[in-house]
C-alpha cells in the first residue's frame, strides 16, 4: 500500500464529508463551513498530485537538470486559495444580511418566509 | 426535502468509492521546474508560472479578489473608516507581545514579497502577512506610524492604482515586451516578475486589511 494512495483516500474522504455537509445540513453557516472543508480537501489533492518525494520546485543552479515537484498544480492552487478566502468572506457577509432580514439561518424556514 | 437526504448520502458514498478506485495516473514531467526556470530566469518555478506563463489567470484572479472584497464591504455597509472605536483592553505585557508579533509579521511579509521569486513565497502570501500585521496594529490603542499614514492617504486609491498597474504590466508581458532577465538569483532578475510580486503584495495586503476593518467595525461582531 502506497503512502500516496492512503493520503489520497483520506483527502477524498474530506471532500466527500464537505459535500455531504453542503447538501444535508440546514444551517447556512454550517453549509459555508462544509464548503470550506471541501475547498481545503481539493487544494490538498492538488498539492498531493504535485508531490515528488519532498523536492521543492526551486532550481538553485542551472548547470544540471534536477528532478523536483511539478510546479503547475501548485501555481494553479496559489490563486485558488486567495479566491477561496475572498468568496468565503462574501458568503459570510451575505448570510449576515439574510439573517438580519429573516431572523433565522435555517434554509427551509427562509424558503417558507420567502414564498409568503 | 427530507426524503432526498439518504439519496444524497448514497450518491456521495458512490462518488467517493468511484474516485478512490479510479486511476490517478503516474507522475510525468519530472524536469518541469528546471525547464520553467530556464525559460523565466528565476529559481522559483511556481512564481514563474503564475506571473509569466499563466498571467491571464492571475490577472483575472486579482480582479475577482478586488470585486469580492468590494461586494463584501458594500453589504457590510462600511463607510471607509480605518480607525476602530473599540480597542483591545489588555495589560502591558500582552500589548508588548502583540506589538512584537505585528513587527515580526511585517518584516516577514516584506521579505516574502521582495524575495518571493527566489525562495518560497510571493505576492499573495506576503500580502496576507502584511495585512495580519496591520490588523494587529489597528487593534492596539496606540498611535502607529504605518496605519496612521496609510489611513490618511486613502488606501482604496492605492489598492485600485496597484490593480491598474498590474493590468498594465500584464499587458506588456502578454504583448511580448520583457525586461532583460538579469543575473540569475538576484533580487532584480526575471524581468517584470519582482514588480508584479510587489504590486500583488500591496494589493492583497490593503484589500485584506480593508476587509478585516469592515468586519471589525461592524456592530454585530466586535
Amino acid at each position: 500500500m502506497d503512502i500516496v494512495m492512503v493520503l489520497r483516500v483520506i483527502l477524498l474522504a474530506l471532500v466527500a464529508i464537505g459535500l455531504a455537509g453542503l447538501l444535508v445540513k440546514r444551517n447556512l453557516i454550517m453549509k459555508i463551513i462544509a464548503m470550506d472543508i471541501m475547498n481545503t480537501g481539493v487544494i490538498s489533492l492538488y498539492v498531493l498530485a504535485a508531490w515528488r518525494r519532498g523536492k521543492a520546485p526551486l532550481t538553485t543552479d542551472l548547470s544540471i537538470p534536477q528532478a523536483s515537484a511539478d510546479p503547475v498544480p501548485q501555481a494553479v492552487i496559489v490563486t485558488a486559495i486567495v479566491i477561496g478566502f475572498s468568496i468565503l468572506s462574501l458568503l459570510v457577509v451575505y448570510v449576515m444580511d439574510l439573517s438580519r432580514y429573516f431572523h433565522t439561518l435555517d434554509t427551509e424556514r427562509i424558503q417558507k418566509k420567502w414564498h409568503r | 426535502m427530507r426524503s432526498f437526504k439518504y439519496l444524497y448520502l448514497v450518491l456521495i458514498v458512490l462518488f467517493f468509492i468511484f474516485l478512490s478506485l479510479s486511476s490517478w495516473g503516474e507522475h510525468g514531467a519530472l524536469f518541469e521546474a528546471y525547464r520553467i526556470s530556464l525559460e523565466t530566469g528565476i529559481p522559483n518555478a511556481v512564481s514563474g508560472i503564475y506571473l509569466q506563463n499563466r498571467l491571464y489567470d492571475t490577472v483575472f484572479e486579482v480582479t475577482v479578489f478586488s470585486v469580492a472584497i468590494s461586494g463584501a464591504l458594500f453589504f457590510l455597509g462600511w463607510r471607509g473608516k480605518y480607525r476602530l472605536d473599540k480597542k483591545i483592553n489588555a495589560d502591558a505585557p500582552m500589548i508588548m507581545m502583540l506589538k512584537g508579533a505585528a513587527f515580526l509579521s511585517f518584516v516577514f511579509g516584506c521579505a516574502l514579497v521582495l524575495v518571493g521569486h527566489l525562495s518560497p513565497g510571493g505576492g499573495f502570501a506576503g500580502g496576507v502577512a502584511l495585512a495580519t500585521s496591520m490588523v494587529i496594529q489597528s487593534l492596539l490603542d496606540e498611535k502607529n506610524r504605518l496605519t496612521g499614514y496609510l489611513s490618511s492617504h486613502d488606501p482604496e486609491k492605492i489598492e485600485k492604482s496597484a490593480w491598474l498597474l498590474i493590468i498594465l504590466i500584464s499587458a506588456f508581458t502578454c504583448a511580448g515586451s520583457f525586461l532583460p532577465k538579469g543575473l540569475y538569483g538576484t533580487v532584480l532578475s526575471g524581468g517584470w516578475i519582482p514588480f508584479l510580486n510587489v504590486l500583488i503584495g500591496v494589493k492583497v495586503g490593503l484589500g485584506a486589511w480593508a476587509l478585516s476593518m469592515g468586519f471589525l467595525e461592524h456592530r454585530w461582531i466586535f
